[in-house]
């Protein structure tokens, strides 16, 4: 692993000031966009989840879940700083470019994790600090010391650090790990891999050049299309239990009926390519996927709001 | 030289930003747990 710090140069109209990281820099250590979807689920969590929280503790169980994702974030950053300088991708972030030194990175990770789980458990509940210090744990320690570079199902596993956050929020209210809150957890689980996958099949080079095994880069094209058309297979069953349990109503079971086909759709449409046109266009829906579900999961609970439309929601 | 000055001024300006973002993030700290105790509280109250 080569140290980035040790290059640093001081240039007037770069980017590579010596200790002149901008709050910028440090914002971007945090992975702000991955944070937008781990947070939307989070919240959802919150929302779907029977019972009552103060909204002000809603609010920290939310932060609580952002900070700790972010942090893990800059962890796994400083972790990969010397496959991320390699990969087209990730080669514009603080640590490759030498904005950020890996000691600040690891040290500014550390602290908002250790900062959002106190404040998870004294301000909202332990079992939720308990499933945010789980899931930052898994993330570092399975994910980006293990996995991620020893195993082309790095994704299948480590997914699991990513469908937490529902989990976690649906524990700040209730204060448990309920079969609802675990179906939660394995839509996001199961979406995982065929949405990060579609992303290796575009970007296949930039992992085989950091030595990532990644599936394509792994077991080639072909099985990968497959086990993604598969795990879609399993996952869209998996979309319509929160009906069947009530944590949603029937508008939200019909509508991921109607999205999970579609996303069945684009994962035979991958299979059937030769190039990666439908690989980009099935990761580009499998985001707005994943929010429609959550977003649709939520609305089917607003209380009242689907009442001024003439529709029910899910009971209770 | 000048270019010397201009980098400074950068640094300085950076750091300050911060300086300032740090301490904004404290006070927003300390607020947000002042809060939270008056909210928990109240849950003991009946």
């Amino acid at each position: 692993m080569t140290d980035t710090s040790a290059d640093i140069e001081v240039e007037t109209t770069g980017v590579a000031l010596p200790g002149g990281a901008s709050v910028r820099d440090y914002i971007a250590l945090l992975k702000p966009r991955v944070m937008s979807l781990v947070v939307f689920s989070g919240f959802a969590g919150l929302i779907v989840a029977p019972g009552y929280l103060h909204p002000l503790l809603a609010a920290v169980a939310v932060l609580c879940i952002a900070v700790s994702a972010g942090a893990a974030g800059a962890i796994n950053m400083w972790y990969d700083r010397d496959i991320d300088a390699i990969m087209e991708r990730t080669k514009s972030r603080p640590l490759p470019k030498g904005r950020i030194s890996p000691e600040e990175a690891l040290s500014f990770g550390v602290t908002l994790t250790l900062f959002s789980t106190m404040l998870m458990g004294l301000a909202v509940n332990w079992t939720a600090a308990i499933l945010l210090a789980s899931a930052n744990a898994f993330y570092v320690f399975i994910y980006t010391m293990w996995l991620k570079r020893s195993t082309p199902h790095n994704i299948v596993i480590g997914g699991a650090a990513g469908a937490f956050p529902p989990m976690i929020g649906w524990a700040a209210v209730t204060g448990s790990v309920d079969l609802q809150s675990i179906v939660l957890f394995l839509i996001i689980f199961m979406w995982t891999p065929p949405h990060f996958w579609a992303l290796a099949l575009f970007r296949e080079g930039d992992y085989a050049k950091a030595g990532v095994p990644m599936l394509p880069v792994v077991a080639g094209t072909e099985s990968t299309k497959r086990q993604m058309l598969l795990y879609t297979l399993i996952l869209v069953p998996i979309t319509l239990l929160p009906s069947f349990l009530g944590t949603a109503g029937p508008l939200y079971g019909a509508a991921a009926m109607l999205l999970g086909l579609r996303f069945i759709y684009l994962s035979v449409q991958v299979l059937r390519d030769d190039g990666v046109r439908y690989a980009k266009r099935m990761f580009g829906f499998s985001i707005m996927y994943l929010f429609a579900l959550f977003g649709l999961m939520m609305l089917d609970r607003a209380p009242g709001l689907l009442s001024l439309f003439g529709l029910t929601g899910a009971a209770g | 030289m000048a270019d010397d000055n201009k980098e400074r001024s950068e640094l300085h300006r950076r750091q300050r930003v911060k300086n300032w973002t740090l301490l904004a993030a404290l006070v927003a700290f300390i607020v947000l747990v002042y809060f939270v105790s008056i909210v928990r509280m109240g849950m003991y109250d009946g």
